[in-house]
């Protein structure tokens, strides 16, 4: 735990000064007044602050916090999130090109199977059948803009 | 009750018994009520989904809706906790250390029951209690100025980051994080772009909605996934009859629901503590007052009916801050305020007579919200009980689907199921290192106002910073706000030289 904190530390640290050197760019003063510049430096000073003192109490501190979960999952776990993850953004690639109905459908119907493989057939029975009561509900009656894809 | 409180509740009463805010009254509760009673997905995340989907709506129903959820998932929890010691939602952790053992015991429908009961008699109490405590809080509020809410917003901040976690410091760089993510986008006062590196999407700021469904929808979803969840529901099948507690219970539950009560509504107004902390509170306290405090943990029913009062009527507390001042003191109610926001109907002290059939509309359809739960959570328990035999694997697809619907429905752009993604990540590795997503979400919203606050305050004063301490009622929140920083700072301290005064006296 304390190595973690030490890494989210020295994480804070850096993003702190990151925001700091584009704050820089900003105005501090724009004519008479206080300019777009002044509270992003106030927060990225906050930042840069907060992660030192992270970074000393987690270096000094022989009194660890213990982490609120395992920090490795197991294997089938991390096949699960990769398979949110993945199926997530190669929705976002692909969305616009093939449609809302059949992107939709790939999605629902990978998660189902993906995450309950003994169960194929009922996992594309009801992707289908989710999908289908998808479009009717939020684009036919909530009138929501779906991209049309391939399939017009 | 005031004449003048009881006209307006009457106007509020007909405008929430319309058949349209009636049915989005229904809406809202039922739905809140499925949140809660699932694990897996919370209020905040169930409100977050619905937040685009309300954007073609009246600001009426749409906040009608939203708030029906919100009370709703109160009530719902609590079929969890007590049938399968997994809490619907994080308010309703405290119900499973006595529900669940009275369900072990044979005694499920007495504890559905006076939590249902209790949630009912607390969420009326909070309602009355807030037509009653806001006139006056309005009219306090009307000479609050920009110091005066740079102060408060600053205080709800510091007191979510000392509530979320073990450490403050991991809490307030959430918060600076949520601050930092919130000055992207124009600055509203010069007109000049900050942090948007030349992507045009970002020229309107960070969206609300796609971090929340990342934060609190993909990153709840990857966090149960990563490991097997296995539920063992104890009973599904409830006859009516068995539900019924006995003379005993309602005895024995009698003073906790009413202590239940009051101490939720307080402790909901109060920055950065919400349901969670006043369902603690109120069993710390029941196990206090009781006469045999060694049976809470085996069954005790001011086990259940005190913590399920409290977190309902924390419900209506929260309100306060959130429609009579403008500062959400919650993630749930930050999300409420983006909504209000973006129906053109910022909250501000003068809400209540710039726009009362909206104000009291949305308090008349609480009292309506709190009976139409109470209904469906007594009688109905053992439909909501048989969802809970659906598996986890057939939900999270469901609740991704929504999740993409809502978040590319709301501007209809990739970039923010990019965003979302991405959100879904950070937040399931915060998590991991012990952060919590909550008061990053609740200094994105506020972000803003703060922002515009502190640059007004300095432009009053003529760049002098000491104008938040001239002022009295902003020098009283400012010191609240250091004491908040102060607390953990004295005990690790007074930690660290223990072991040095124990070796001196040796």
């Amino acid at each position: 735990m304390r190595r973690m904190d030490q890494i989210s530390s020295a994480v804070g640290l850096a993003v702190a000064l990151l925001y700091l050197l584009e704050a820089s760019k900003l105005p501090l003063w724009k004519g008479t007044t206080f300019g777009s510049g002044l509270f992003p430096t106030i927060l990225g000073t906050g930042l840069a602050a907060v992660s030192l003192l992270s970074l000393l109490r987690a270096s000094i501190d022989r009194t660890s916090i213990p982490l609120p979960e395992g920090l490795v999952p197991p294997r089938r776990g991390m096949v699960n999130l990769a398979c949110v993850i993945g199926s997530l953004a190669a929705y976002a690639l692909v969305v616009e090109l093939l449609g809302f109905m059949l992107s939709t459908f790939a999605l629902m119907a990978f998660l189902l199977i993906a995450l309950e493989p003994a169960k194929k057939r009922s996992g594309l029975v009801l992707a289908g059948t989710v999908v289908a009561i998808a479009y009717v509900l939020f684009v036919m009656l909530l009138k929501l803009q779906v991209p049309r894809g391939i399939i017009g | 009750m005031d004449v003048g409180i009881g006209q307006q509740l009457l106007t509020g009463f007909a405008v929430a018994l319309t058949p349209g805010n009636l049915f989005f009254a229904f809406l809202g509760v039922t739905l809140g009520t499925l949140i809660g009673v699932l694990p897996g997905i919370g209020p905040a995340g169930a409100i977050a989904l619905l937040l685009p989907f309300t954007f073609g709506m009246e600001v009426t129903p749409a906040i009608i809706l939203l708030a029906g959820v919100y009370y709703g998932g109160m009530y719902g929890g609590s079929t969890t906790s007590i049938l399968v010691n997994i809490p619907g939602e994080v308010a309703s952790v405290v119900t499973t250390f006595d529900g669940y053992q009275m369900a072990r015991r044979g005694r499920a429908g007495p504890a559905l029951a006076i939590a249902a009961i209790g949630s009912f008699v607390a969420g009326t109490f909070s309602v009355i209690a807030l037509s009653l405590v806001a006139p006056p809080v309005a009219l306090a509020a009307l000479s609050f100025g920009p110091p005066e809410y740079f102060s408060l917003a600053l205080l709800g901040l510091f007191a979510a980051a000392y509530l979320s976690g073990r450490s403050i410091l991991k809490g307030v760089t959430m918060v600076i994080l949520g601050l930092m993510l919130s000055a992207v986008g124009v600055d509203i006062i010069t007109g000049g772009t900050r942090f948007t590196f030349g992507l045009i999407e970002l020229s309107g700021g960070v969206d609300v909605v796609p971090v929340l469904m990342g934060l609190f929808g993909v990153s709840e979803i990857m966090f149960t996934l990563e490991k097997p969840l296995r539920m063992e529901v104890l009973q599904t099948r409830f006859k009516l009859r068995d539900l019924w507690p006995s003379g005993e219970d309602f005895r024995a539950s009698a003073a906790p629901i009413g202590r239940g009560s009051v101490l939720g509504f307080m402790i909901g107004i109060l920055p950065g503590a919400g349901a969670m902390v006043s369902s603690f509170l109120s069993y710390a306290l029941e196990k206090k007052l009781s006469k045999h405090p060694e049976k809470f943990g085996t069954g005790a029913i001011e086990g259940v009916a005190g913590p399920e009062s409290a977190n309902n009527a924390a419900t209506g507390g929260a309100m306060i801050p959130l429609l009579v001042l403008g500062v959400p003191y919650s993630v749930i109610t930050a999300i409420m305020l983006s909504a209000l926001i973006t129906h053109g109907v910022p909250p501000s002290p003068t809400l209540m007579t710039r726009a009362p059939e909206f104000f009291w509309g949305v308090v008349a359809s609480m009292y309506i919200g709190n009976a139409m739960c109470l209904i469906l959570n007594l009688p109905l328990v053992g439909m909501w009980a048989q969802l809970l035999l659906i598996p986890y694997s057939r939900l999270a697809p469901l609740i991704l689907l929504f999740s993409v619907i809502g978040v590319y429905g709301a501007n209809s752009r990739v970039f923010d199921l990019w965003l979302m993604i991405m959100a879904g990540v950070l937040g399931y590795l915060l998590r991991k290192a012990g952060y919590s997503p909550a008061p990053l979400v609740l200094a994105l919203v506020l972000g803003r106002i703060m922002e515009n606050a502190l640059r007004q305050s300095l432009l009053i004063s003529q760049g002098s910073p000491l104008i938040f301490i001239e002022r009295p009622i902003s020098a009283a929140l400012f010191l609240m706000s250091l004491v908040i920083l102060a607390i953990p700072a004295m005990r690790w301290l007074s930690r660290r030289s223990a072991p040095a005064l124990q070796g001196m006296e040796e």
